[in-house]
């Protein structure tokens, strides 16, 4: 019961206070025997990967069958938009948690005009499909 | 380009990266400022090592494909069917 409150409290804050707090709430293994607390650094929707970094700093990554129903429903329904929106680490995060982001996302790589000549960029957002165009001036 | 800024630039789910096939940075640059390109570009020195090269484009084509590399298809009206269901 305790952990069902401190769970719904959770989920409860993150939803008032927006999109940085939902990322942090308590996880429950697929069977329901273990739970444990941590924030949500990168989902890799893609791939079927998360990574989360408990209370004491450590960071785990593991495939999303190991979590809970509830937690995988969590993670499809609101975490990939959270990452894709969310700050400059957590989109460097996500993009380098997939093939075609984490080849991109490395420095020097793309460019972008600014004025009249290229400059270096950098993704701002990590998403789950890239068009991708190829052109020449001949 | 209105496509682009209608339905890539503001949905977190897709990103248009244009890769330049033109030899010279001069080249690739005089063409991006003619076309005013408001894209992320890979330039031609870093194009093999972005893995896109893997497809065997050729320049006016333009691909969909996801984040592990999977391409879901080679046509443009179906890529922006296909954008257009992930708002």
């Amino acid at each position: 019961m305790h952990m069902e409150l401190k769970h719904l409290l959770a989920v409860g804050m993150a939803a008032t206070i927006g999109i940085g707090a939902l990322s942090a709430r308590t996880w429950t293994s697929a069977d329901g025997s273990k739970k444990f607390e941590g924030e949500l650094k990168v989902f890799d929707k893609d791939g079927g990967k998360v990574t989360i970094i408990k209370r004491n700093g450590r960071s785990m990554t593991f495939d999303i069958t190991k979590l809970s129903e509830g937690d995988q429903t969590f993670l499809n329904e609101n975490a990939a938009g959270d990452a894709a929106a969310g700050g400059a680490e957590n989109v460097q995060e996500a993009l380098k948690a997939q093939k075609v982001g984490s080849k991109l996302s490395k420095r020097g790589i793309l460019e972008k005009i600014d004025g009249k000549k290229f400059a270096k960029y950098e993704l701002t957002k990590a998403p789950e499909f890239y068009i991708v165009y190829y052109s020449a001036s001949w | 380009m209105e496509k682009y800024r209608k339905q890539i630039v503001p949905n977190p789910k897709v990103e248009l990266i244009h890769v330049s096939l033109d030899d010279e940075e001069a080249e690739a640059t005089k063409w991006a400022l003619e076309g005013k390109f408001p894209w992320p570009t890979v330039l031609a020195e870093h194009y093999e090592e972005t893995g896109l090269s893997e497809y065997g484009a050729f320049a006016g084509e333009s691909f969909l494909v996801d984040s592990a590399g999977k391409i879901i298809t080679k046509d443009e009206k179906e890529a922006f069917r296909k954008i257009a269901t992930l708002n």
